[in-house]
C-alpha cells in the first residue's frame, strides 16, 4: 500500500474504537491489502460505524447544544475581540500623544481596555477548550463528524470575513480541549470547577463592564449566549471526579 | 433466520477454529465466493452476530506480520450452530430436487 494512502487510512481508522482500529489496521497489513480498494473498504466501515453511532441522541445534543453554538458565537467573538484588542493596542501605543481629557471623556481608557481585552481573551481560551472537550466527550465516536461541522464554521468565516488572530486562539483552545476531552480518564474536580467558575465569573464582569460582542445585543440575549458557551464548561465540572491521593497503609 | 453473509461468516469462523480473526475469515469467504469481501462488512455483520450472541471475539496477541497490531480473535456460540445449522437444513430442503449446475 503506498504511503498516501496509508496515511488515508490511519487517519479515516481514528474515527473507530481504539480495538476496532488496531484489528482492521492489523488485518490490511496483513492481508496486503491493495492500496484503493482497501482504502474504499475502511471508508464503508467507518460510514457504517458513524450512521451507528448517530442512532443514539447524544450526538445530536452536542451538534446543537454545543458545536454550532460554539462555531458561530465563538467566531464572532473572536472577530470582535481582534478588533477590540486592535483598537487598544493603537491607543497604547499613540498614548503620549492623546488628550487624556478625550480618552476618558470617551471612555477609552487604558485600564478599560485590559480589562474588556483580558477578560474577552480568557473567557474565549475558556470557552473554546471546555466546548472542545464536551464535544469530545459528548459525541464519542461521532466527534469527527462534529469536529468538521465546527472547522467548516470556521473556515467559512475566516474565508468570509477577515482571518484574525483572535481565531488562532480559538483553534489552539479547541484542538487542546477536544484532544483532553479524548483522552481516557476525568480530568481532577478542581481543575474542573476552576474553569466553570471562572466562565460564569468572567462573563458577569464582560457583560456588566463592557458588553460581550458588540452594543446590538441586550443584555438579556448576552447572558443567554453566554450561559449557552458556558454550559459546556459547568458539564465538565459536573461529571468530574473529585482527586483524591490514595491511602497509604 | 441468518442472512446469507451471516452464514458464510459463521460457516468460515467454524472451520478456521482457534485461527478465525479478521484477515483470515475474510480470506476464507473470498475463496469460497470468488468475490472480494469487503472490511466494512466483515466488521459490522461480526458485531451484529456478537449482540445476537452467534460469536464470541477477544483481543487476541500480535504478529510481526501485521505490524505488532493485535488480532480480534473469533470464536463461534452454541447459539451460532444452531443457527447456522438451521439455515444449512433450509438450504438443503430448498434444493432437493433442484440440478442448478447441470440444468436441463
Amino acid at each position: 500500500m503506498s504511503g498516501a494512502v496509508w496515511w488515508a487510512v490511519e487517519v479515516l481508522t481514528r474515527s473507530l474504537a481504539d480495538e476496532e482500529r488496531e484489528a482492521v489496521l492489523g488485518d490490511l497489513q496483513e492481508s496486503q491489502s491493495a492500496g484503493f480498494p482497501a482504502l474504499l473498504g475502511v471508508m464503508g466501515l467507518v460510514l457504517r460505524r458513524q450512521v451507528q453511532t448517530w442512532r443514539s441522541w447524544r450526538p445530536y445534543l452536542a451538534l446543537f447544544g454545543i458545536a454550532l453554538p460554539m462555531a458561530f458565537l465563538l467566531a464572532d467573538f473572536a472577530r470582535i475581540l481582534a478588533r477590540t484588542s486592535e483598537l487598544y493596542l493603537w491607543i497604547a501605543s499613540n498614548y503620549a500623544v492623546m488628550d487624556p481629557d478625550v480618552l476618558e471623556e470617551t471612555g477609552f481608557t487604558l485600564w478599560r481596555g485590559s480589562l474588556i481585552c483580558g477578560t474577552h481573551l480568557l473567557l474565549l481560551a475558556i470557552w473554546s477548550w471546555t466546548g472542545g472537550f464536551a464535544l469530545a466527550a459528548i459525541s464519542g465516536l461521532a466527534f469527527w463528524g462534529n469536529a468538521a461541522v465546527v472547522c467548516a464554521v470556521w473556515c467559512l468565516h475566516a474565508r468570509l470575513l477577515e482571518p484574525n488572530a483572535g481565531m488562532l486562539l480559538l483553534w489552539i483552545s479547541f484542538l487542546l480541549g477536544a484532544r483532553r476531552g479524548m483522552q481516557p480518564g476525568v480530568i481532577p474536580r478542581s481543575t474542573a470547577v476552576l474553569l466553570a467558575v471562572c466562565a460564569v465569573a468572567l462573563s458577569a464582569v464582560a457583560i456588566y463592564s463592557a458588553g460581550l460582542w458588540h452594543a446590538g445585543y441586550s443584555v438579556r440575549q448576552q447572558l443567554a449566549m453566554a450561559l449557552l458557551l458556558s454550559w459546556p464548561a459547568c458539564y465538565m465540572a459536573r461529571t468530574s471526579h473529585a482527586f483524591r491521593k490514595p491511602v497509604l497503609h | 433466520m441468518l442472512g446469507e453473509f451471516e452464514y458464510l461468516l459463521l460457516s468460515a469462523t467454524a472451520a478456521l477454529q482457534d485461527e478465525a480473526y479478521g484477515a483470515t475469515i475474510r480470506a476464507a469467504i473470498e475463496e469460497t465466493t470468488g468475490a472480494p469481501c469487503s472490511i466494512g462488512a466483515l466488521y459490522t455483520t461480526l458485531d451484529r452476530l456478537e449482540q445476537k450472541g452467534m460469536v464470541k471475539t477477544r483481543m487476541g496477541g500480535a504478529t510481526a506480520q501485521r505490524g505488532g497490531r493485535a488480532k480480534r480473535m473469533v470464536r463461534i456460540t452454541p447459539k451460532g450452530i444452531e443457527a447456522a445449522t438451521q439455515f444449512y437444513r433450509v438450504m438443503r430442503r430448498a434444493t432437493i430436487g433442484l440440478a442448478w449446475e447441470n440444468p436441463s
